[in-house]
């Protein structure tokens, strides 16, 4: 990994067309480019969820999965891109989601802790209306405990839980049918329940 | 089979899973039957099924809830019970231009409620916080029956901005008085009420900018009608700062609202808008609620065009625009004020129509001065006084008026500013008097060339400018620096004597840099003089050394002070006084800097001088008496303390009589050494006595007012009054920023003290966002050393470790102690405080050696200075058993427990 790579800020826009060649180095087995997508990625969503939040819309809506939708198209934008692109795409847009989401969670958690009124809430780089901030930090050690025993189900249910990502989507990404998503889906979230409430 | 969650040998497990699936396939109301027949007989497998299906269907399941929701629902508002912030929203009140108005509970520090007002997207939602916190401490000081302040403001989840507001349950003002018919007569009268809310407002320095008759509610109290004017410090928090022209709101307009905004404020100029800005729109309203129009109505509403008719200044009149009226609708307006049209029409015309005009003019300077002004002249309306208005031709009379006031200004300013020299004279040396006296006495030639040079600079100044006293000065002083060196390059003597004024009327607001900069080029031009008398260069020398002591550089003041004394002291005996005085000014600087031993051996020095004079002069005499009490004071020698003061005191008072400003500040000195004997009743009625004697010799709103102020407000603090005590502080503030600025050194030292008991009090939350804001004012005012600086440091540093936030503790004090390092003198007490406080630090966050090292030598300075019983000491030794303790070193840990209880 390019570990003396220079990181983008997160104000600064990749150039277009710029990840597609990123994504082809990435398939052909460079793995050093692996990084710098995260982080492209990676900033890039977090530069959307709070223009967005910026934004006058009466529609508005923060839904993970518009938020990785828009990361699309401002990265690829409406370039042909081959179905494994898209699908690499997306998975470490989930990825990157997910890592927003629980840092965020974290944060919240943290501050309820340190007690007191928190008069400016806005002072990290991203906010991101959560209800229950304990609850994505669970589903995170969840999966994480998922993923030691089945890989396959844990990736599932981060692409539809963090990334918000349809089944459609979702099997792109793995290159799996539609079915056996949907039976990937049932099995973790059953999984997943019994973790959380404390059955084996 | 990779799907199964299960590595165990089962015989039914491909089966469990592929019937699971396929029942998932199945209508839910025929799931059950068809599971029951896969399974066959297998009762085992088929209860294994049904528990899985069951999990899988189970209602709450975390896969169903998205992380991030939406805040607001379907209909664009919060739902009843939701959380915003410290508040529980209850009830959905209406929409504004702005956003959606909440009823909603606040939960925490207090429980109240409040009208919250969410603010549309489309701002900046930290700007808007950021603006709002800088006014906080403003709005804070307002309380008037007749106006409810934004109490808070923040973000929601999403990031929208919000105020929360002193909940008014109450009808708008238009339509209370027209569900009510009110008359003319009672409209006016809560109109008043109105204006008297505003001025007190405006008092404290804080401008509406968004009047008009539905910020104004209407509320019943004891079956008595009072308006309340709401929103305050919102839109100044929404007003883009440095007033960037084109800055929307979500509205589509900028902040305010059109028709009701002065033509300065729709122009956009940031800077231009003031108290006469809300004038204005208290006009338009006073127009509104007398017509039932707004003055522009007849006319196209199009902005464009409003915003060049109100530049014009040629609003109708309210009469005339009745009979411009429709006649339906001006008999409405009537019969809503319980009237006949014609009853109407006569009732606005002459007085209201000029007291409209003239609250409405385009020029601000021609509009009344002050929301007071306007209440008063309805007041002579109501009471059938001839109204300060008048009609359009008494403007000429008008000009001349203001035109008249302007001399009267301009005389009484230089009288002002000679007062001023002299004052300072009395206060700081004999040789400041003698200078002062000079000047006055100089050929006649010369007074009038300062006189000339004085009012000249006077004129030039806009003396209505908003900015409060400061600004208007001080760009009086700078343009008169610039004139000094145009002007008089021909008459260098008198040119270093006018230096030498604006020098002092520099420091005296607070503009030490200014000052000292000009005492340096005396100085330099002084010594560059061929025919230089040892003793001006001594005098301009002891000038400067006070002014830099006054600005905390004491290394370098105490440099200069000493080439002066060395100067006066060749002078001769003839020179006993200067000698005095300088070495007065040394030994002060001693004291400050803590060299306790030098200042006594200056300061008694001094006083020998003094009183040994054939034919001492009693004021100076006392006023070395005054700082050996200080002195004896700081030695915590009390007792000498309270002598030396009470020898001042009387020496004052035999002098200057009962009722001076000295004999004042005598009492406010022995009040402080009774205090801190522990007689605090006693020190309570010598500040009191203090605050009347100041109050009558130099006005309620003299900043000598906050010294007693403080006292008694520390001294309730030491008696657990807090409630007193803050309020006390809050006087001792507000009296500071009206007449010195919110910058001056001296403003900032008392809300230093205030910041102080709010954190000392606990009130963490409260103190944090003053304390930022001392920060950021002393970094602005006061040299990057100066002690004061260093207090608020340590306090923050103290403030962000009981926040947890450490590093951010750690870096505030390690400046701190920087600082206290290189400006006092090894050993100094206050070095101690901030090692304790960054060791204990340290110690929060596991970095024992370094800890141990500092609380160490704070123990050592404490025990040398305090003696080891002292609490001080014990609490160094406190900290230090807590660091052994979680160090592990145990014995080490008994041992300081035990010094620390001795």
């Amino acid at each position: 990994m390019g570990r003396g790579r220079q990181i983008r800020s997160l104000g600064e826009r990749p150039e277009a067309g710029e990840i597609t060649g990123l994504l082809q180095d990435w398939a052909e087995g460079n793995e050093e480019t692996h990084t710098q997508l995260m982080e492209l990625i990676y900033g890039e969503l977090c530069r959307l969820a709070s223009s967005r939040l910026r934004q006058e819309r009466s529609d508005h809506t923060l839904q993970t999965s518009a938020l990785v939708h828009e990361a699309y198209l401002r990265l690829l934008g409406q370039k042909q891109v081959s179905w494994q692109d898209r699908g690499h795409f997306f998975a470490m847009a989930a990825r990157m989601m997910r890592r927003i989401l629980v840092n965020h969670a974290r944060d919240r958690v943290c501050a309820k802790r340190g007690g007191g009124v928190e008069h400016l809430p806005l002072e990290e780089s991203v906010c991101l209306p959560m209800d229950r901030p304990e609850e994505c930090i669970a589903v995170d050690e969840a999966l994480g405990a998922l993923a030691a025993v089945h890989p396959q189900q844990a990736k599932v249910v981060e692409l539809r839980y963090f990334g918000g990502l349809n089944r459609d989507e979702i099997g792109e990404s793995l290159g799996l049918s539609r079915p056996t998503i949907a039976r990937r889906l049932r099995v973790a979230r059953i999984w997943l329940y019994r973790y959380l409430h404390g059955e084996s | 089979m990779t799907d199964s969650p299960s590595t165990e040998p089962d015989p039914d497990w491909d089966k469990l899973w592929s019937i699971f699936h396929d029942a998932l396939e199945i209508e839910e109301s025929e799931r059950a039957a068809w599971v029951a027949d896969a399974c066959g007989d297998n009762g085992e497998l088929e209860g294994r099924i049904e528990e899985l299906l069951a999990s899988h269907v189970a209602t709450d399941h975390v896969l169903d809830r998205p992380p991030v929701f939406d805040e607001l629902g379907p209909d664009g508002q919060f739902k009843a019970g939701q959380r915003v912030g410290v508040y529980r929203i209850l009830e959905h009140l209406g929409e504004g231009g702005m956003g959606a108005v909440y009823l909603a509970e606040q939960l925490e520090p207090v429980q109240r409620r409040v009208a919250l007002k969410v603010i549309k997207f489309g701002m900046d939602t930290r700007e808007v916080v950021a603006r709002f916190q800088r006014e906080r401490q403003a709005l804070a000081m307002m309380s008037h029956p007749n106006i409810a302040v934004a109490l808070d403001a923040g973000a929601t989840a999403e990031g929208r901005p919000y105020f929360a507001m002193e909940l008014v349950e109450g009808v708008p003002f238009t339509t209370y008085c027209d569900s009510h018919r009110l008359s003319v007569r009672q409209r006016l009268e809560l109109f008043r009420d109105v204006c008297k809310g505003v001025h007190h407002a405006h008092q404290k320095g804080i401008v509406h900018r968004d009047l008009k008759p539905s910020n104004a509610l209407i509320t019943h109290q004891e079956g008595v009608p009072i308006p309340k004017v709401i929103d305050f410090g919102v839109a100044k928090a929404m007003d883009p700062a440095g007033g960037e022209i084109g800055q929307l709101t979500s509205a589509g307009g900028r902040v305010g609202t059109p028709d009701y905004m002065s033509p300065e404020q729709r122009q956009g100029a940031e800077g231009d808008i003031d108290t006469r800005s809300d004038i204005y729109s208290l006009g338009v309203f006073l127009f509104e609620i007398l017509t039932g129009v707004l003055p522009h109505r007849s006319r196209e509403r199009a902005s464009a065009s409003t915003s060049a008719r109100a530049t014009e200044g040629d609003s109708p009149t309210t009469s005339a625009l009745l009979s411009r009226l429709e006649v339906s609708e001006a008999e409405e307006a009537a019969r809503l004020r319980s009237t006949s049209r014609d009853r109407l029409t006569r009732e606005l015309k002459g007085d209201l129509d000029w007291i409209v005009a003239k609250a409405m003019a385009a020029g601000r300077e021609f509009r009344y001065s002050s929301s007071a002004e306007l209440a008063a002249d309805i007041d002579r309306f109501l009471n059938l006084e001839p109204v300060l208005a008048g009609p359009p031709s008494a403007f000429y009379r008008f000009r001349k008026l203001v035109l008249r006031n302007r001399l009267a200004f301009a005389v009484a300013a230089v009288a002002g500013t000679l007062t001023l020299v002299l004052g300072i004279g009395l206060l700081v040396s004999s040789v400041r008097l003698h200078w002062a006296l000079s000047i006055a006495e100089e050929e006649n030639r010369r007074a009038e060339a300062v006189t000339d040079f004085l009012i000249e600079s006077f004129e030039v100044s806009d003396p209505s400018s908003s900015h409060g006293r400061t600004v208007t000065a001080r760009e009086v002083l700078d343009r008169g620096s610039a004139r000094i060196d145009e002007g008089l390059a021909s008459e260098p003597e008198l040119r270093l004597r006018l230096m030498e004024v604006i020098a002092t009327v520099y420091s005296k607001l607070g503009l030490s840099q200014s000052s000292i900069g000009h005492l340096e080029r005396i100085v330099e031009e002084r010594r560059r003089q061929s025919s230089a008398d040892p003793l001006e260069l001594g005098a301009s020398l002891h000038a400067l050394g006070a002014e830099l002591a006054r600005s905390g550089s004491f290394g370098p003041a105490d440099q200069v002070l000493r080439e002066a004394l060395a100067l006066r002291r060749q002078g001769g005996d003839g020179q006993m006084l200067d000698i005095a005085a300088t070495l007065h000014q040394l030994g002060t600087l001693s004291l400050r800097s803590g060299n306790l031993a030098e200042a006594d051996r200056l300061l008694t020095e001094a006083l020998a001088l003094r009183q040994t004079q054939a034919n001492p002069n009693h004021g100076e005499v006392a006023q070395s008496l005054n700082n050996l009490g200080a002195l004896r004071l700081a030695e915590g020698k009390l007792e000498a303390a309270a002598d030396f003061q009470r020898r001042a005191l009387e020496l004052r008072r035999a002098e200057f009589g009962l009722v001076h400003p000295t004999v004042a500040a005598s009492s406010n000195n022995l009040g402080r050494a009774l205090d801190r004997m522990g007689e605090t009743e006693a020190a309570a009625s010598l500040y009191h006595q203090a605050l009347d004697i100041w109050k009558e010799t130099l006005g309620p709103d003299h900043p000598h007012l906050a010294s007693p102020l403080s006292n008694l407000a520390n001294l309730y603090f030491s008696q657990h009054e807090v409630e007193l005590a803050l309020e006390f502080s809050q006087r001792a503030v507000a009296i500071q920023e009206v007449a010195l600025g919110e910058d001056h050194p001296t403003t900032l030292k008392v809300r230093h003290n205030r910041g102080e008991m709010l954190l000392r009090s606990g009130q963490i939350d409260l103190a944090e966002p003053v304390l930022w804001e001392i920060l950021a004012a002393e970094r602005r005012v006061l040299p990057d050393q100066h002690p004061q600086l260093a207090s608020t440091l340590v306090m923050l540093g103290y403030l962000l470790e009981l926040r947890g936030r450490y590093s951010d503790g750690e870096e505030s004090v390690r400046e701190a102690l920087e600082i206290r390092i290189s400006a006092l003198p090894k050993g100094h007490r206050q070095i101690g405080e901030a090692q304790l406080i960054l060791g204990r630090n340290l110690v929060r966050q596991e970095r024992f050696e370094e800890g141990e090292e500092l609380l160490l030598a704070c123990r050592t300075i404490f025990v040398d200075f305090h003696g080891p019983d002292h609490e001080r000491s014990r609490e160094s030794a406190k900290q230090l058993a807590v660091l052994y303790g979680a160090w592990g070193r145990f014995e080490d840990q008994e041992l300081w427990r035990g010094r620390a209880s001795g």
